[in-house]
Formats: structure tokens, sequence, C-alpha cells
């Protein structure tokens, strides 16, 4: 049983043609669901009379009528403006799927005649299903005449149709959003499978070429052979540990340890440990000795500091690179500067986006994506902010802004 | 003694490069080695290989490109071209054939058996 849906018979009166035109018209333009009622009950206003609408809509979960949506637009608007009216007429039409009338008395405590109350309670279907009901109400009489309610079931039709078209926009915007999903997904699993493999096709590649028992290998080709899988596997628990820093990152499973930090001691061991990872790297060091102790991870922005110094040395090998930290009013402020061959301006906006690698650098160096990314989340952790400067042809600059966050009131010092 | 052939290795890996070179040296093949497309372009200008492995997925002048650059060289308009890439669904390796690529050689590959699989396309070749 569909109940008695059905658009009204011929229209003769001229504003009402117009309207039942204009309604049409706006169920076949708007996917804005609440412009769209709002629009529709107001054109349903010029062609039948009602003070108040409500539209309840069957809840997911609970199965229970809610109000998803209530207008006062003739006399209920001095009274309770917008609240949700007439849901035993709602319930009833609800249930049995026809259209009903109701009449109640708002009690004594209202003393005009807007005491008596008529509603007119519809069916609400949408994809031939009855999903809730849509109610109008008559405040002081008189009921609601046959012709209107033939309207009302007109614009409760066009209603479900409103409905049907979120309905549908929800949908594909839900699909769109799976398939985004799943695109997202099958890039990230081909690009770490590729990242995983390559060093891992190295490592299975030399040793066979060790084990071969129809050649013996001289000492030196060994050692090098040897040297590349000593590398590999370098590099594979490398990507490893990324990959761990980075699910962690995305589950906010990170761990931080904050504690007291002096940075120029915290810089130079960075500018030590690397400059003996690349002996050749011509690194240069430039650091306030008066930066206050901060509050912060030090294994983590040392981490940060090792991923941007390699990078240097990766990205734009043998160009001098300079360290430098110094403090900028309330913030501290660290920089890995190389005069390298710089990074085109169009890629900088995704240099610090999971997996983004910039393209034409898989044959100069290797890398997974993931080492900014992780780097930016890590200042983030901090408070602080990380960015690049760059000119195609002349250098980068890699900086992070952190907040002086100090243990205790700063120590003037100095005050004899 | 017949002469040493030579084998050219077009890749942008310098460690697969070393991997193939010393895989085939082995096996008494000259191995020529470079490491995109317009250095292979280059290296046969001199002096023609007589079989060229190319890697597919490369930055610039990917393997097909070079393919159809070097084919456009009278000298090279026949010498066997061996596509090396981890792409070998039928479809793919159709398409190599297409481009007229005389056989496909999958990444990673085993070290034990390359100069195998090298001879056997060949033999494919001339049967």
């Amino acid at each position: 049983m569909t109940g008695p849906l059905i658009p009204p018979g011929p229209l003769t009166h001229g504003t009402e043609l117009n309207a039942v035109y204009a309604i049409a018209r706006i169920v076949a333009e708007t996917y804005d669901t609440e412009a769209g009622l709002d629009a529709v009950f107001r054109l349903a206003r010029t062609i039948f009379i009602f003070d108040v609408v409500a539209l309840y809509l069957q809840a997911e979960e609970s199965g229970r009528l809610e109000p998803a949506y209530a207008r006062a637009l003739g006399r209920g608007r001095s009274l309770e403006a917008d609240l949700a009216w007439g849901e035993p007429a709602a319930q009833e039409a609800f249930r049995s799927g026809q259209t009903v009338l109701r009449q109640e008395d708002a009690g004594p405590a209202v003393t005009t005649r807007d005491r008596r109350r008529d509603y007119l309670g519809l069916p609400m279907m949408v994809g031939g299903r009855c999903v809730g009901g849509l109610v109008f109400g008559r405040f002081g009489g008189p009921p609601f005449p046959p012709e209107h309610i033939r309207l009302a079931e007109f614009v409760a039709w066009h209603v479900g149709q409103l409905l049907e078209n979120r309905r549908m926009a929800s949908r594909i915007a839900t699909l769109e959003a799976q398939r985004e999903l799943a695109r997202m997904q099958d890039e990230f699993v081909s690009t770490v499978s590729h990242e995983l493999r390559t060093p891992l096709g190295f490592i299975k590649g030399y040793v066979t070429t060790l084990l071969r028992d129809d050649i013996a290998w001289e000492r030196p080709s060994q050692v090098e052979f040897l040297r590349i899988i000593d590398e590999e596997a370098d590099r594979l628990r490398e990507l490893i540990d990324n990959l761990l820093d980075s699910s962690r990152l995305e589950s906010g499973s990170l761990g931080m340890t904050v504690e007291p930090v002096r940075l120029p001691t915290l810089v130079r061991d960075a500018a030590s440990r690397n400059q003996s990872l690349h002996p050749e790297m011509p690194l240069s060091l430039e650091v306030e000795e008066d930066l206050p102790v901060v509050m912060l991870d030090a294994t983590r922005i040392s981490q940060v500091l090792d991923n941007l110094l390699n990078n240097a040395d990766k990205y734009a090998h043998g160009a001098p690179v300079n360290l430098r930290a110094r403090q900028i009013d309330r913030q501290l402020r660290l920089e890995v500067e190389d005069q390298g061959p710089g990074i085109p301006a169009e890629h900088l906006p995704h240099l610090f986006e999971r997996f983004f690698r910039v393209p034409g650098h898989a044959g100069v160096a290797r890398g997974t994506g993931l080492g900014l990314y992780i780097c930016r989340k890590i200042v983030e952790a901090h408070g602080g902010v990380i960015g690049v400067d760059s000119l195609s042809g002349s250098g980068t600059t890699f900086y992070l802004e952190l907040p002086i966050v100090t243990a205790q009131p700063v120590d003037t010092g100095g005050m004899a | 003694m017949s002469q040493k052939k030579t084998i050219l290795i077009v890749d942008d890996e310098p460690r697969y490069v070393r991997l193939v070179e010393i895989n085939l040296q082995t096996e008494g093949y000259q191995v020529r080695t470079a490491s995109n497309g317009q250095e292979a372009v280059e290296a046969v200008a001199a002096d023609q290989p007589d079989l060229i492995l190319l890697d597919v997925m490369m930055p610039d002048m990917d393997g097909p490109a070079t393919l159809r650059r070097l084919r456009e060289l009278p000298h090279l308009m026949s010498t066997p071209v061996i596509f090396m890439t981890a792409k070998v669904r039928a479809s793919e390796v159709g398409e190599y054939q297409a481009m007229g690529a005389l056989g496909v050689i999958a990444k990673p590959f085993d070290p034990m058996t390359l100069a195998d699989q090298i001879r056997d396309i060949l033999k494919t070749k001339h049967d």
C-alpha cells in the first residue's frame, strides 16, 4: 500500500499553477535539502494555509521517528518558532501509509482561538518506501478542506523527491570517497611493495651472485658485493622503521619524550654524527650559544636534523651545506641550507606529503617519500612548523621553527 | 676463437647495471653500460653492440623512447634489443614485442640463469 500520494488533478487557478510549477522545478534542480524544503514550503503557503510544518524521519539506529525539519510560518511563529509540532499525526501517517487528519486541543493555557489545532499528517515516501511523516498544522481553524489536502499530498510527494535527491547525492559521495580511499590504498601498497622489493632484490641478486658455484670471486669483488648487500640491508631497515613511525603517526601513537634540552649541544651532535656518515659533505655550522634550554624530544628532533642533512647529501651531493640554529623572537629556528640544484617551485607545496617524491629523482637517489612527512609530524607535535625555501638552480633551505617552551622561568643570567 | 660478443646495458639504477655486468662478464661477454637513453644513443654511435639490454622505466627518455631513437640509426635497425622490466604480464610483453623488442627479461633476474635466458631469447629469433 503506497497511500494516496497522487499529484492533484488539473489546476485552473493561475497562482496555484505557478506555485506547483515552481515547486516541481525546485525539486528537480536543488540538492541542498534544507534550502529546497524552505523554498517548497514557502511556495506551498501561497496555495494553501498552514501555520507550522514539520518533517519526521525514521532514525536508522532506533527505528523511531525523529524531527528532521520544522518551520513556523504563520501563527506558530509568535509561539514557539521552528519547534517540531504534530508528532502524533506524523506517527499515524507513517504507520498507516495514509493521509490523516487530527484535531488537538492545546489546553486552557492557550486562551486565544489558537487553542484549536488541526494537523494534516502525510506519509513520506522515498524510493517506494515509507520513511517518515510530514505534518502541516493550522492553528485556530478552519479545518483543512479536501482541496487543500490534495495540494498537501502533492507537496508531500515532491518533498519525498527532494529527500530522494539527497539520498542519491550522499550515496554518490560515499561511493566516491570509497573509490578514492581504495585508490590511495592501492597506491600505498604498490609504492611500499616497490620500495621493499628494490633493496630486497639487490640483496638477493648480489648474494646469489656471490654463491655462484661456477665462479671463484676475487676478494675485491666479494667486498664490493658485500658492501652493497650491507647498504641495502640498512636501507631496508630504515624503510621499515619509517613505515612503522609513519603508521604510528597516523594512529597517533608515536610516543614523544619531552625533556629539557640544550639545543647547541643537540645541533653540534647532529653535525658531527652526519659528518662522519658523509665524510665528504662540506658541512659548516652556525649556532648561537646563548639559546635557552627548551622542552623537546631530543631523539625526535635529532631524527629530523638527520633526515634533512641526509637529504642535503643525497640531493645536493658535493654542494656546501650549512646547519644553523638561532633565536628569532620567541621561536627557535633551525635551518639546513644547501647550495645544490634546488627544487622546482611546483613541487614545493607537496614535499611534506606522505609518499610524495620529486619526479625524476628515481635515478639520482632512492627514497620512500616518508622522511619529510615524518619530519613534519614530529615538528608539528612540538607545536612548531617545518618549511622549505628553494629556487631551482640556487639551493634549498629547510627550516623548522619551534616555540620556546622552557622548563622553568627563563634564567635572565649575567645579573651579578 | 671467435671475437667476444658485446652487450650494452641501459639502466638508470647503477647497482642493477653492475649486477647484470658482473654476471655477463663471467660468461665471456664484453659489457658496456649506459645510465640513460641519451648515453645509450651516444654509446652506439662509435661502436655497434651485438645486443642491447634496455630498462623500461627511466626518467626523461624511457625504454620504448630510447628504442625508437636507436632504431632511427641505420646501423641499429636490426640489432636485437631485450627489455628488462618488472612488468611482465602477457599483454605488456606483447606491447614490448610490437615496439620491436626481441624479448623481455623479468626484474629481478636470476644471476645463475641470466646468460641462459638471453641465449634462449636470441635462439628464438633464429628459429
